[in-house]
């Protein structure tokens, strides 16, 4: 895949690029055989290989890119932000090998702290915004203990007292959460 | 899905037991014990939506916080494990520090069943899950087995309805 610059305002780099991504409220799926660009207004445009002319996505009013470098704990405010899955993006397979290792380590443990404290969960954490869509989709696909790693990385709880305990409320609420953000 | 070898790793005293239930997170042995199995209980370090606790028990990981949990649903301390008719009983395991690890409720035949984590449920021995990840039995609770106790609500429906009849 190459980044092609259209613009004097600073470029991403090739990783960043890769963690973030601003569409608006579209989900376009890219593959490595297609050619970017970006503009100065923080829209983009892409090609597929052997084409000649370049798709233009504007980011609706208000959009911003997805800073990478900025702190875990930093709430994810705008809903214009979406987060693109690659197959060969090195955030989801550290995420998976991270995932299989807490379910062995903690497989038959109850409690909540250790699992939550053991160093593969903290890993996943450590991840930062980057996981944010990974770990989304394996709450909603497999609820499990992950919302302190959601909080952690979001700076927000969406989960009712009511719901504690109940994984499937849980993830019930930032499925919600996620939704209303256009995350999903 | 658990290797036996995985298991026996974890359990190394578990020969004689069976699988009663596929695995889940669901809930989790705590929960089990206390006859939920729909949330996960286990004293929360903070507000997270991890874990229930019965409202009003101390939030710690300790065997007087466990023994006053499953006092909400109406255990109540005992000598042993021993069948008694008309009693379930709870064993509370605990680890060599004797915070609790994991419990396990008596089912009628006189064996235990246990859910193992976020792993399956299984009936077994009681001293066959005592070992490097559960510890050994620190608590036995019981509680008596017979009709629900009638609520406030159903004490004044059932007086209203005499006081009906009597009319």
């Amino acid at each position: 895949m190459k980044l092609r610059s259209e613009t004097s305002r600073a470029q991403p780099s090739y990783s960043d690029w890769l963690q973030s991504r601003v569409l608006g409220r579209q989900r376009v799926d890219l593959h490595a055989s297609t050619e970017i660009a970006f503009t100065p207004n923080l829209s983009w445009s892409f090609r597929g290989t052997g084409s000649s002319n370049f798709t233009t996505v504007t980011a609706p009013s208000g959009a911003r890119r997805i800073d990478p470098s900025a702190p875990a704990a930093s709430p994810v405010e705008s809903n214009i932000e979406k987060l693109r899955f690659t197959p060969d993006d090195p955030v989801r397979s550290r995420f998976r090998e991270l995932v299989e290792e807490w379910h062995r380590a903690c497989r038959f443990s109850s409690s909540v702290t250790a699992r939550v404290q053991h160093p593969a969960y903290r890993a996943i954490v450590a991840l930062g915004r980057p996981v944010l869509p990974y770990l989304l989709e394996e709450m909603i696909a497999r609820p499990n203990h992950w919302s302190s790693a959601l909080i952690a990385i979001t700076g927000t709880n969406p989960v009712p007292p009511a719901a504690r305990g109940s994984l499937d409320e849980v993830a019930a609420s930032w499925r919600s959460w996620a939704a209303e953000r256009g995350l999903l | 899905m658990i290797t036996d070898a995985e298991l026996a790793e974890a359990f190394p005293a578990l020969q004689n037991y069976t699988v009663t239930s596929a695995p889940t997170p669901r809930y989790n042995c705590i929960a089990w014990a206390a006859g939920d199995h729909r949330r996960w209980w286990w004293p929360p370090d903070s507000d997270t939506p991890e874990a229930y606790w019965p409202p009003g028990v101390r939030r710690d990981c300790t065997l007087e916080a466990f023994i006053a949990a499953y006092r909400t649903v109406g255990f109540t301390p005992c000598a042993s494990g021993e069948h008694e008719p008309g009693y379930v009983k709870v064993a509370i395991y605990v680890n060599a520090d004797g915070r609790p690890e994991h419990a396990a409720r008596q089912v009628e035949t006189g064996k235990w069943t246990s859910k193992l984590g976020q792993e399956m449920d299984i009936e077994h021995e009681l001293l066959e899950l005592e070992g490097p990840a559960y510890g050994r039995v620190g608590q036995f609770l019981r509680k008596p087995i017979g009709p629900p106790r009638l609520t406030r609500m159903h004490r004044t429906t059932k007086a209203a309805r005499r006081s009906r009849r009597g009319k």
